[in-house]
């Protein structure tokens, strides 16, 4: 059996892919404020030439049949600080991740992802 | 930066606590006596509605009344009479009115909620929510016109933790204090981002009360500077306060991190 998803990182080829993600659910600012993100500055916060030391990861959900984007994730190490004392502290940090609104309540269904893996996804 | 400002509209409660500290608010000599000498005003009578019927009326006054209290309290009588005439100017203002008007609309325990400095959810009050930032503006001007000082300390901010029972209130100069929960609850400012400000009442040099009085927050494109917190974006890598953690989160991070791990379904031939 196949497993329905593939996650892979992402390439600058990805940008019509990205261009065209649709993860407004009930269309409050907050979700169209990400989706606005993920189409428009996503790939370019992910190859930007003066973030590389942080190491900025891009990773994609796709469907392995159709090649669909199912959920986008990135994430970067980062050197977070109190405010106010200054201490600091290195941390890899969630830039973002979202479901496409096509998946958002599904659950995998037996045998797709596989029931071999004994795992249940639900986005 | 936008600036914190005290809820412009109180109930009479209001100004007895501030005036007396730590006797019963709702006792009425207290008020008798500011308005016997004219340190504070009337008020505006608002009706109240329940079920459609006549059920009594509110009356709202603006907050100046409580810097006037609050001046008389500490002895400096001209200036609470400064403040209880610029509380008069700004009840019987266009502005004023216009606010006990939208008051009217609302059913009597969303009045009260309202005066108290709780707007009813759901944006049905956009109207309300924004004649009460130009009263805040209005009043915040008439203080500053007639010269009133703060004779008790405050502190204004927004509630940056939430914890079991207390909160953290920050300032927008990065200071921060803490609060009783119960308290800052009591003045409906209990959430993380809510805008409040604590007033210490001293009583003696050993003894204060504190008091929580819910704030309000002019938006950025209402202040005369530009507010940095209107264009936050948690995205990007331009926005400092994504990087800023409170001592409570330094200390839920601090340790050995796990590798960050993506699990991928895979097929196992037979």
């Amino acid at each position: 059996v196949s497993p329905l998803w593939k996650v892979r990182a992402a390439t600058s080829a990805d940008r019509t892919l990205l261009t065209s993600f649709d993860c407004v659910g009930t269309g409050a600012v907050w979700e169209r404020e990400v989706q606005d993100f993920i189409q428009r500055h996503l790939l370019d916060w992910a190859f930007d030439p003066h973030a590389q030391d942080g190491d900025p990861r891009l990773l994609l959900v796709l469907t392995t049949a159709a090649g669909e984007l199912v959920a986008v994730g990135a994430h970067e190490r980062v050197i977070l600080a109190d405010a106010v004392s200054g201490e600091r502290l290195a941390a890899t940090k969630i830039e973002v991740v979202a479901v496409a609104k096509a998946w958002q309540g599904n659950a995998s269904t037996p045998g797709s992802l596989g029931e071999r893996a004994r795992g249940r996804a639900t986005w | 930066m936008s600036e914190v400002l005290v809820w412009p509209v109180v109930r009479r409660e209001e100004i007895v606590r501030a005036f007396s500290p730590g006797t019963a608010p709702a006792k009425e000599s207290p008020f008798r006596a500011l308005r016997a000498k004219r340190w504070a005003t009337a008020g505006v009578s608002v009706p109240r509605r329940r079920a459609g019927r006549l059920a009594g009326q509110l009356v709202v006054y603006s907050s100046l009344n409580v810097d006037a209290a609050r001046l008389v309290r500490h002895g400096d009588t001209d200036a609470g009479r400064r403040a209880a005439e610029a509380a008069e100017t700004v009840e019987a203002g266009a502005l004023f009115l216009r606010v006990c008007d939208l008051l009217q609309r609302l059913t009597a325990e969303q009045q009260q909620a309202a005066v108290d400095g709780q707007l009813p959810a759901g944006g049905t009050t956009v109207d309300l929510e924004a004649a009460l930032w130009s009263l805040a503006e209005e009043i915040a001007a008439h203080r500053a016109a007639a010269d009133l000082p703060h004779p008790d300390d405050r502190f204004a901010g927004h509630v940056s933790e939430r914890r079991a029972d207390s909160v953290v209130i920050s300032a927008q100069d990065g200071t921060r204090t803490a609060a009783p929960l119960w308290m800052v609850r009591a003045a409906h400012r209990d959430q993380v981002g809510d805008r409040v400000v604590l007033v210490s009442v001293r009583l003696d040099d050993h003894q204060a009360l504190m008091q929580a009085v819910p704030g309000i927050d002019i938006p950025a494109q209402r202040s005369a500077e530009p507010d940095q917190g209107a264009a936050f974006s948690p995205f990007g890598r331009t926005e400092r306060r994504t990087l800023e953690v409170t001592p409570s989160d330094l200390d839920a991070l601090r340790g050995v991190p796990e590798p960050l791990r993506v699990l991928v379904p895979v097929t196992i031939d037979r």
